[in-house]
Protein backbone atom coordinates (compact mmCIF):
# COMPACT_ATOMS: atom_id res chain seq x y z
CA UNK A 1 0.00 0.00 0.00
CA UNK A 2 2.85 2.38 0.66
CA UNK A 3 3.66 2.31 -3.07
CA UNK A 4 0.63 3.41 -4.06
CA UNK A 5 1.15 6.91 -4.28
CA UNK A 6 4.07 7.00 -5.94
CA UNK A 7 2.59 4.67 -8.33
CA UNK A 8 -0.12 6.77 -8.85
CA UNK A 9 2.05 10.13 -9.47
CA UNK A 10 3.87 7.88 -12.68
CA UNK A 11 0.75 6.81 -13.63
CA UNK A 12 -0.43 10.41 -13.78
CA UNK A 13 2.57 11.88 -15.20
CA UNK A 14 2.54 9.35 -18.13
CA UNK A 15 -0.93 10.59 -18.40
CA UNK A 16 0.07 13.86 -18.94
CA UNK A 17 2.69 13.30 -21.18
CA UNK A 18 0.42 11.03 -23.27
CA UNK A 19 -1.80 13.66 -23.93
CA UNK A 20 -1.31 15.85 -27.20
CA UNK A 21 0.57 18.80 -26.89
CA UNK A 22 -0.63 21.99 -27.23
CA UNK A 23 0.77 24.30 -29.68
CA UNK A 24 3.59 26.78 -28.64
CA UNK A 25 1.40 30.20 -28.72
CA UNK A 26 2.41 33.26 -26.67
CA UNK A 27 -0.27 35.64 -26.16
CA UNK A 28 1.20 39.16 -26.23
CA UNK A 29 -0.70 42.80 -25.69
CA UNK A 30 -0.50 42.87 -29.24
CA UNK A 31 -1.63 39.63 -30.46
CA UNK A 32 -0.69 35.97 -29.95
CA UNK A 33 2.16 34.66 -31.73
CA UNK A 34 3.03 30.68 -32.54
CA UNK A 35 6.93 32.03 -31.55
CA UNK A 36 8.70 35.44 -30.07
CA UNK A 37 12.39 34.07 -30.81
CA UNK A 38 14.15 37.14 -32.41
CA UNK A 39 17.16 36.15 -34.59
CA UNK A 40 19.86 38.56 -35.90
CA UNK A 41 21.56 38.35 -39.10
CA UNK A 42 24.30 40.36 -39.94
CA UNK A 43 24.50 40.28 -43.45
CA UNK A 44 20.76 41.93 -42.76
CA UNK A 45 21.98 44.51 -39.84
CA UNK A 46 21.26 47.62 -41.83
CA UNK A 47 18.53 46.45 -44.17
CA UNK A 48 15.01 48.40 -44.79
CA UNK A 49 11.85 46.29 -44.02
CA UNK A 50 9.03 46.93 -46.55
CA UNK A 51 5.44 45.24 -46.99
CA UNK A 52 5.80 42.20 -49.22
CA UNK A 53 3.51 43.76 -51.85
CA UNK A 54 6.26 46.45 -52.13
CA UNK A 55 9.09 44.00 -53.38
CA UNK A 56 6.81 41.09 -54.88
CA UNK A 57 7.27 39.24 -52.25
CA UNK A 58 4.59 37.02 -52.58
CA UNK A 59 5.25 32.99 -51.84
CA UNK A 60 6.55 31.67 -55.48
CA UNK A 61 4.06 28.93 -55.88
CA UNK A 62 0.87 29.02 -57.31
CA UNK A 63 -2.23 28.67 -54.57
CA UNK A 64 -2.75 25.37 -56.42
CA UNK A 65 0.18 24.05 -55.24
CA UNK A 66 0.79 25.35 -51.51
CA UNK A 67 -3.09 23.91 -51.03
CA UNK A 68 -1.92 20.12 -52.26
CA UNK A 69 1.29 20.80 -50.15
CA UNK A 70 -0.04 21.68 -47.23
CA UNK A 71 -2.83 19.49 -47.53
CA UNK A 72 -0.52 16.55 -48.48
CA UNK A 73 1.18 17.65 -45.17
CA UNK A 74 -1.87 17.70 -42.75
CA UNK A 75 -2.82 13.90 -44.39
CA UNK A 76 0.66 12.62 -42.52
CA UNK A 77 -0.71 12.12 -39.45
CA UNK A 78 -3.82 11.08 -40.23
CA UNK A 79 -5.50 13.48 -38.53
CA UNK A 80 -9.33 14.86 -38.68
CA UNK A 81 -10.20 18.08 -38.14
CA UNK A 82 -13.12 20.45 -37.99
CA UNK A 83 -14.48 24.32 -37.90
CA UNK A 84 -14.48 26.88 -40.99
CA UNK A 85 -12.32 30.42 -41.03
CA UNK A 86 -9.15 31.55 -41.28
CA UNK A 87 -5.71 30.65 -40.34
CA UNK A 88 -3.15 34.25 -40.74
CA UNK A 89 0.62 34.09 -40.02
CA UNK A 90 2.29 36.74 -39.80
CA UNK A 91 6.46 36.94 -40.25
CA UNK A 92 9.50 38.99 -41.48
CA UNK A 93 11.73 37.29 -44.47
CA UNK A 94 14.89 38.47 -43.82
CA UNK A 95 17.24 40.15 -46.71
CA UNK A 96 18.77 36.83 -47.33
CA UNK A 97 15.73 35.13 -47.62
CA UNK A 98 14.97 33.68 -44.21
CA UNK A 99 11.94 33.24 -42.50
CA UNK A 100 12.47 34.66 -39.01
CA UNK A 101 11.24 32.99 -36.43
CA UNK A 102 8.73 35.69 -34.78
CA UNK A 103 5.45 34.93 -36.07
CA UNK A 104 1.78 36.57 -34.65
CA UNK A 105 -1.33 34.04 -35.66
CA UNK A 106 -4.39 35.69 -36.43
CA UNK A 107 -7.16 33.32 -36.37
CA UNK A 108 -11.52 33.93 -37.82
CA UNK A 109 -14.31 31.58 -38.15
CA UNK A 110 -15.59 31.85 -41.74
CA UNK A 111 -17.37 34.87 -41.35
CA UNK A 112 -14.41 37.17 -40.06
CA UNK A 113 -15.38 36.48 -35.91
CA UNK A 114 -12.14 35.88 -33.55
CA UNK A 115 -11.95 32.16 -33.18
CA UNK A 116 -9.95 29.90 -32.32
CA UNK A 117 -9.03 26.81 -34.33
CA UNK A 118 -7.91 23.32 -32.20
CA UNK A 119 -4.57 24.03 -31.26
CA UNK A 120 -3.30 20.70 -32.90
CA UNK A 121 -4.65 22.37 -36.60
CA UNK A 122 -2.76 25.37 -35.76
CA UNK A 123 0.29 23.81 -35.21
CA UNK A 124 0.19 21.96 -37.84
CA UNK A 125 0.19 24.31 -40.34
CA UNK A 126 2.80 26.63 -38.24
CA UNK A 127 4.85 23.28 -38.64
CA UNK A 128 4.05 23.42 -42.78
CA UNK A 129 5.02 27.18 -43.06
CA UNK A 130 8.22 26.14 -41.42
CA UNK A 131 9.00 23.14 -44.62
CA UNK A 132 8.93 26.46 -47.04
CA UNK A 133 11.82 27.31 -47.88
CA UNK A 134 11.77 29.38 -51.27
CA UNK A 135 10.79 32.85 -50.04
CA UNK A 136 12.40 35.38 -52.30
CA UNK A 137 15.00 37.66 -51.61
CA UNK A 138 14.23 41.24 -52.28
CA UNK A 139 15.58 44.11 -53.23
CA UNK A 140 14.81 48.27 -53.43
CA UNK A 141 16.71 51.04 -55.12
CA UNK A 142 19.55 48.34 -55.38
CA UNK A 143 20.01 47.69 -51.80
CA UNK A 144 19.07 44.27 -50.55
CA UNK A 145 15.70 44.26 -47.56
CA UNK A 146 14.09 42.28 -45.57
CA UNK A 147 10.11 42.26 -45.84
CA UNK A 148 7.04 41.18 -43.38
CA UNK A 149 4.49 38.89 -44.68
CA UNK A 150 1.47 36.73 -44.24
CA UNK A 151 0.56 33.29 -45.18
CA UNK A 152 -3.36 32.42 -44.23
CA UNK A 153 -4.94 29.11 -44.69
CA UNK A 154 -8.37 28.98 -45.80
CA UNK A 155 -10.49 26.27 -43.73
CA UNK A 156 -13.51 24.78 -44.60
CA UNK A 157 -14.76 21.72 -42.59
CA UNK A 158 -11.33 21.25 -41.59
CA UNK A 159 -9.61 21.32 -45.11
CA UNK A 160 -7.40 23.32 -46.40
CA UNK A 161 -9.36 24.95 -49.43
CA UNK A 162 -7.28 28.18 -50.32
CA UNK A 163 -3.91 29.93 -49.37
CA UNK A 164 -3.45 33.59 -49.45
CA UNK A 165 -2.23 35.52 -50.50
CA UNK B 1 18.00 42.34 -38.77
CA UNK B 2 19.19 44.54 -36.01
CA UNK B 3 17.12 47.49 -37.39
CA UNK B 4 14.18 45.23 -38.98
CA UNK B 5 12.53 43.89 -36.10
CA UNK B 6 11.73 47.18 -34.44
CA UNK B 7 10.03 48.31 -37.24
CA UNK B 8 8.28 44.96 -37.96
CA UNK B 9 7.40 45.50 -34.24
CA UNK B 10 5.78 48.64 -34.51
CA UNK B 11 4.33 47.80 -37.92
CA UNK B 12 2.34 45.00 -35.86
CA UNK B 13 1.75 47.27 -32.80
CA UNK B 14 0.23 50.11 -36.27
CA UNK B 15 -1.79 47.54 -37.40
CA UNK B 16 -3.35 46.63 -34.63
CA UNK B 17 -3.76 50.17 -33.40
CA UNK B 18 -5.25 50.31 -36.47
CA UNK B 19 -8.43 48.04 -34.66
CA UNK B 20 -9.20 50.32 -31.90
CA UNK B 21 -11.26 53.54 -32.35
CA UNK B 22 -9.74 56.26 -31.01
CA UNK B 23 -11.27 59.22 -29.36
CA UNK B 24 -13.06 62.34 -31.37
CA UNK B 25 -10.23 65.02 -31.81
CA UNK B 26 -10.13 68.16 -29.97
CA UNK B 27 -12.46 69.24 -32.55
CA UNK B 28 -16.13 69.13 -31.80
CA UNK B 29 -18.25 68.74 -35.25
CA UNK B 30 -21.90 69.29 -34.90
CA UNK B 31 -23.70 66.03 -35.15
CA UNK B 32 -26.17 67.91 -37.36
CA UNK B 33 -24.05 68.77 -40.33
CA UNK B 34 -22.88 65.32 -41.20
CA UNK B 35 -26.13 64.86 -42.61
CA UNK B 36 -24.58 67.25 -44.97
CA UNK B 37 -22.91 66.32 -48.42
CA UNK B 38 -20.60 69.18 -48.29
CA UNK B 39 -20.07 68.86 -45.11
CA UNK B 40 -18.89 65.73 -45.14
CA UNK B 41 -16.56 66.63 -47.91
CA UNK B 42 -14.72 69.24 -46.12
CA UNK B 43 -13.84 66.46 -43.48
CA UNK B 44 -12.45 63.90 -45.69
CA UNK B 45 -10.76 66.19 -47.53
CA UNK B 46 -9.23 67.23 -44.05
CA UNK B 47 -8.65 64.16 -41.93
CA UNK B 48 -8.02 61.56 -45.62
CA UNK B 49 -6.69 64.04 -48.27
CA UNK B 50 -4.58 66.34 -46.21
CA UNK B 51 -4.21 63.52 -43.57
CA UNK B 52 -4.16 59.82 -44.04
CA UNK B 53 -3.06 60.41 -47.35
CA UNK B 54 0.09 62.24 -46.72
CA UNK B 55 1.18 59.70 -44.85
CA UNK B 56 2.07 55.59 -45.34
CA UNK B 57 -1.19 53.63 -44.96
CA UNK B 58 0.87 51.00 -42.51
CA UNK B 59 1.66 54.09 -40.43
CA UNK B 60 -0.18 53.81 -37.07
CA UNK B 61 -1.32 57.49 -38.40
CA UNK B 62 -3.51 56.39 -41.13
CA UNK B 63 -5.75 54.75 -38.70
CA UNK B 64 -5.95 57.65 -36.36
CA UNK B 65 -7.06 59.86 -39.21
CA UNK B 66 -9.61 57.36 -39.96
CA UNK B 67 -10.78 56.97 -36.85
CA UNK B 68 -11.26 61.07 -36.24
CA UNK B 69 -12.77 61.29 -39.05
CA UNK B 70 -14.92 58.30 -37.87
CA UNK B 71 -15.68 60.39 -34.73
CA UNK B 72 -16.54 63.45 -36.13
CA UNK B 73 -18.59 61.71 -38.46
CA UNK B 74 -19.78 58.36 -38.24
CA UNK B 75 -21.88 58.19 -41.11
CA UNK B 76 -19.22 58.41 -43.52
CA UNK B 77 -18.56 55.14 -45.37
CA UNK B 78 -15.62 55.67 -47.16
CA UNK B 79 -13.56 56.26 -43.49
CA UNK B 80 -14.07 52.81 -42.74
CA UNK B 81 -13.14 51.83 -46.05
CA UNK B 82 -9.82 53.18 -45.91
CA UNK B 83 -9.54 52.19 -42.36
CA UNK B 84 -10.44 48.17 -43.59
CA UNK B 85 -7.70 48.60 -46.52
CA UNK B 86 -4.27 48.11 -45.10
CA UNK B 87 -5.58 45.68 -43.01
CA UNK B 88 -7.25 43.38 -45.22
CA UNK B 89 -3.80 43.72 -47.04
CA UNK B 90 -1.93 42.38 -44.45
CA UNK B 91 -4.12 39.69 -43.33
CA UNK B 92 -6.11 40.69 -40.64
CA UNK B 93 -9.78 40.02 -41.47
CA UNK B 94 -11.00 40.22 -38.17
CA UNK B 95 -10.42 43.48 -38.20
CA UNK B 96 -10.81 44.68 -41.67
CA UNK B 97 -13.86 42.73 -42.48
CA UNK B 98 -16.58 44.21 -39.92
CA UNK B 99 -15.50 47.84 -40.96
CA UNK B 100 -16.15 46.85 -44.54
CA UNK B 101 -19.54 45.85 -43.59
CA UNK B 102 -20.23 49.25 -41.88
CA UNK B 103 -19.14 51.23 -45.00
CA UNK B 104 -21.50 48.76 -47.26
CA UNK B 105 -24.22 49.59 -44.35
CA UNK B 106 -23.43 53.36 -45.08
CA UNK B 107 -23.05 53.25 -48.88
CA UNK B 108 -24.24 50.24 -50.65
CA UNK B 109 -24.22 51.79 -53.86
CA UNK B 110 -20.57 52.59 -53.74
CA UNK B 111 -18.93 49.56 -51.48
CA UNK B 112 -20.90 46.43 -51.56
CA UNK B 113 -18.97 45.67 -54.97
CA UNK B 114 -15.90 46.50 -53.97
CA UNK B 115 -16.53 44.20 -50.68
CA UNK B 116 -17.41 41.51 -53.00
CA UNK B 117 -14.06 42.03 -54.70
CA UNK B 118 -12.41 41.70 -51.83
CA UNK B 119 -14.15 38.70 -50.71
CA UNK B 120 -13.13 37.09 -54.16
CA UNK B 121 -9.80 38.23 -54.46
CA UNK B 122 -8.76 38.70 -50.87
CA UNK B 123 -10.35 36.35 -48.71
CA UNK B 124 -11.54 33.55 -51.36
CA UNK B 125 -14.93 33.87 -49.87
CA UNK B 126 -16.55 33.18 -53.51
CA UNK B 127 -20.08 32.43 -52.13
CA UNK B 128 -20.13 35.51 -50.22
CA UNK B 129 -19.05 37.58 -53.34
CA UNK B 130 -21.57 35.83 -54.69
CA UNK B 131 -24.31 37.54 -52.48
CA UNK B 132 -22.42 40.49 -52.82
CA UNK B 133 -22.12 40.77 -56.44
CA UNK B 134 -25.75 39.80 -57.20
CA UNK B 135 -26.67 42.44 -54.97
CA UNK B 136 -24.81 45.05 -56.56
CA UNK B 137 -26.35 43.96 -59.84
CA UNK B 138 -29.76 44.46 -58.95
CA UNK B 139 -29.46 48.26 -58.60
CA UNK B 140 -26.48 48.51 -60.73
CA UNK B 141 -26.88 46.33 -63.69
CA UNK B 142 -24.21 47.82 -65.68
CA UNK B 143 -21.87 48.45 -62.82
CA UNK B 144 -17.65 48.16 -62.38
CA UNK B 145 -15.74 46.97 -60.39
CA UNK B 146 -11.55 47.52 -60.32
CA UNK B 147 -11.69 47.38 -63.82
CA UNK B 148 -13.98 44.45 -64.71
CA UNK B 149 -18.13 44.24 -65.01
CA UNK B 150 -19.76 42.10 -62.22
CA UNK B 151 -20.40 39.04 -64.24
CA UNK B 152 -16.34 39.08 -64.39
CA UNK B 153 -16.37 38.33 -60.74
CA UNK B 154 -19.24 36.42 -60.43
CA UNK B 155 -17.70 34.00 -63.66
CA UNK B 156 -14.38 33.64 -60.85
CA UNK B 157 -16.43 32.99 -58.28
CA UNK B 158 -18.00 30.21 -59.74
CA UNK B 159 -15.34 28.79 -61.41
CA UNK B 160 -13.63 28.50 -58.36
CA UNK B 161 -16.81 27.13 -56.69
CA UNK B 162 -16.48 24.15 -59.50
CA UNK B 163 -20.04 25.98 -61.29
CA UNK B 164 -18.51 25.69 -64.44
CA UNK B 165 -21.51 26.03 -66.73
CA UNK B 166 -22.45 28.80 -64.56
CA UNK B 167 -19.44 29.94 -64.71
CA UNK B 168 -19.40 29.74 -68.61
CA UNK B 169 -22.84 31.80 -68.69
CA UNK B 170 -21.47 34.51 -66.66
CA UNK B 171 -17.76 35.25 -68.86
CA UNK B 172 -20.16 35.53 -72.15
CA UNK B 173 -22.65 38.32 -70.51
CA UNK B 174 -19.22 39.85 -68.83
CA UNK B 175 -17.83 39.93 -72.92
CA UNK B 176 -21.29 40.93 -73.96
CA UNK B 177 -21.51 43.69 -71.88
CA UNK B 178 -18.09 44.88 -72.73
CA UNK B 179 -18.77 44.28 -76.22
CA UNK B 180 -21.69 47.24 -75.77
CA UNK B 181 -24.96 47.81 -77.87
CA UNK B 182 -23.23 48.10 -80.87
CA UNK B 183 -20.90 45.21 -80.62
CA UNK B 184 -17.64 47.03 -80.87
CA UNK B 185 -16.23 47.06 -77.92
CA UNK B 186 -12.47 45.49 -76.82
CA UNK B 187 -12.50 42.88 -74.83
CA UNK B 188 -10.09 42.65 -72.24
CA UNK B 189 -7.78 40.28 -72.06
CA UNK B 190 -8.31 38.50 -68.81
CA UNK B 191 -11.84 37.92 -69.36
CA UNK B 192 -10.85 35.50 -72.24
CA UNK B 193 -7.93 34.33 -70.78
CA UNK B 194 -10.78 32.97 -67.75
CA UNK B 195 -13.18 32.18 -70.06
CA UNK B 196 -9.89 30.07 -71.49
CA UNK B 197 -9.77 28.71 -67.97
CA UNK B 198 -13.57 27.43 -67.59
CA UNK B 199 -13.55 25.75 -70.86
CA UNK B 200 -10.06 24.25 -69.96
CA UNK B 201 -11.81 23.10 -66.85
CA UNK B 202 -14.42 21.83 -69.17
CA UNK B 203 -12.06 19.65 -70.75
CA UNK B 204 -13.33 21.49 -73.81
CA UNK B 205 -9.68 21.76 -75.68
CA UNK B 206 -10.88 23.64 -78.74
CA UNK B 207 -12.51 26.50 -77.33
CA UNK B 208 -9.62 27.06 -74.61
CA UNK B 209 -7.70 27.27 -77.38
CA UNK B 210 -9.92 29.87 -79.12
CA UNK B 211 -10.06 31.68 -76.24
CA UNK B 212 -6.79 31.61 -75.22
CA UNK B 213 -5.07 32.33 -78.28
CA UNK B 214 -7.41 35.75 -78.66
CA UNK B 215 -6.10 36.36 -74.80
CA UNK B 216 -2.80 35.65 -76.33
CA UNK B 217 -3.46 38.47 -79.63
CA UNK B 218 -4.34 40.99 -77.23
CA UNK B 219 -1.51 40.39 -74.58
CA UNK B 220 1.09 37.70 -76.17
CA UNK B 221 3.55 37.62 -72.93
CA UNK B 222 0.35 36.32 -70.53
CA UNK B 223 2.10 34.08 -68.65
CA UNK B 224 -1.31 32.48 -67.55
CA UNK B 225 -2.42 32.15 -71.34
CA UNK B 226 0.83 30.61 -72.04
CA UNK B 227 0.43 28.32 -69.31
CA UNK B 228 -2.84 26.72 -70.06
CA UNK B 229 -2.32 26.75 -73.77
CA UNK B 230 0.68 24.70 -73.01
CA UNK B 231 -1.60 22.21 -70.97
CA UNK B 232 -3.80 22.43 -73.91
CA UNK B 233 -1.75 21.41 -76.24
CA UNK B 234 0.01 18.08 -74.05
CA UNK B 235 -3.71 17.39 -73.26
CA UNK B 236 -3.85 17.11 -77.20
CA UNK B 237 -0.44 15.51 -77.71
CA UNK B 238 0.59 18.71 -79.10
CA UNK B 239 3.91 18.19 -77.40
CA UNK B 240 6.10 20.94 -79.52
CA UNK B 241 3.34 23.43 -79.53
CA UNK B 242 3.36 22.80 -75.52
CA UNK B 243 7.07 23.50 -74.92
CA UNK B 244 6.51 26.74 -77.14
CA UNK B 245 4.09 27.89 -74.73
CA UNK B 246 5.57 26.50 -71.80
CA UNK B 247 9.05 28.70 -72.99
CA UNK B 248 6.91 32.01 -73.84
CA UNK B 249 5.40 31.50 -70.15
CA UNK B 250 8.60 30.82 -68.24
CA UNK B 251 10.30 34.25 -70.20
CA UNK B 252 7.00 36.24 -69.68
CA UNK B 253 7.45 35.70 -65.79
CA UNK B 254 10.88 36.21 -65.70
CA UNK B 255 10.61 39.15 -67.63
CA UNK B 256 8.44 40.12 -64.90
CA UNK B 257 5.01 39.86 -66.66
CA UNK B 258 1.60 38.91 -64.69
CA UNK B 259 -2.25 38.78 -65.17
CA UNK B 260 -2.09 42.86 -64.89
CA UNK B 261 -4.41 43.48 -62.56
CA UNK B 262 -4.28 46.17 -60.16
CA UNK B 263 -4.08 43.73 -57.07
CA UNK B 264 -2.09 40.83 -58.27
CA UNK B 265 0.92 42.27 -56.01
CA UNK B 266 -1.33 41.46 -53.19
CA UNK B 267 -3.33 38.27 -53.78
CA UNK B 268 -2.92 35.55 -56.15
CA UNK B 269 -5.52 35.63 -58.73
CA UNK B 270 -7.54 32.53 -59.69
CA UNK B 271 -5.46 30.19 -61.87
CA UNK B 272 -2.41 31.92 -61.40
CA UNK B 273 0.95 30.19 -61.54
CA UNK B 274 4.65 30.86 -60.85
CA UNK B 275 7.98 29.79 -62.51
CA UNK B 276 7.41 26.70 -60.49
CA UNK B 277 4.51 25.37 -62.00
CA UNK B 278 5.85 26.41 -65.19
CA UNK B 279 8.84 23.81 -64.47
CA UNK B 280 6.55 21.54 -63.31
CA UNK B 281 4.79 21.21 -66.33
CA UNK B 282 8.03 20.43 -68.27
CA UNK B 283 8.21 17.03 -66.80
Amino acid sequence: MSNSKPKLTITLLLLLFYLPGRSQNFVLEHGEYMDTTTTRNPICAKAMTLPYFAVDGKYPRSSATLVREATAFLRRNNRKFGSSGYVTFRFVIDCAGFRQPMTQVLQTDANYAAFHFRPELVSELYAFLKTLKDWRTANYSGHAISYFTYLTFKITDGKIVAVIP
Amino acid sequence: MGKSWPLFLSLVLALARLGHCQQPTSTKMAAGGCGSKAYQDTLVARFLDRGAHRVSYLSPQWGQYCDSLIAACPNIAYAYQQKAMPLIKCGDYAKAMPLMDQAVALDANRWLAYRGFLKCIFTKDYAGALTDFRRVAQFKPNGREMDHTYAFFAGLCNMEMGNYKQAEADFNQDIALQRGAAGQGEIHFNTLFYAGLVAFNRKQYAATQSYLEQCLKAYPQHPEANYYLALTCQAQGKEAAARQHLDAAQHALLGGYRLNEDNIFYANYPGQVTEFEVMQARR
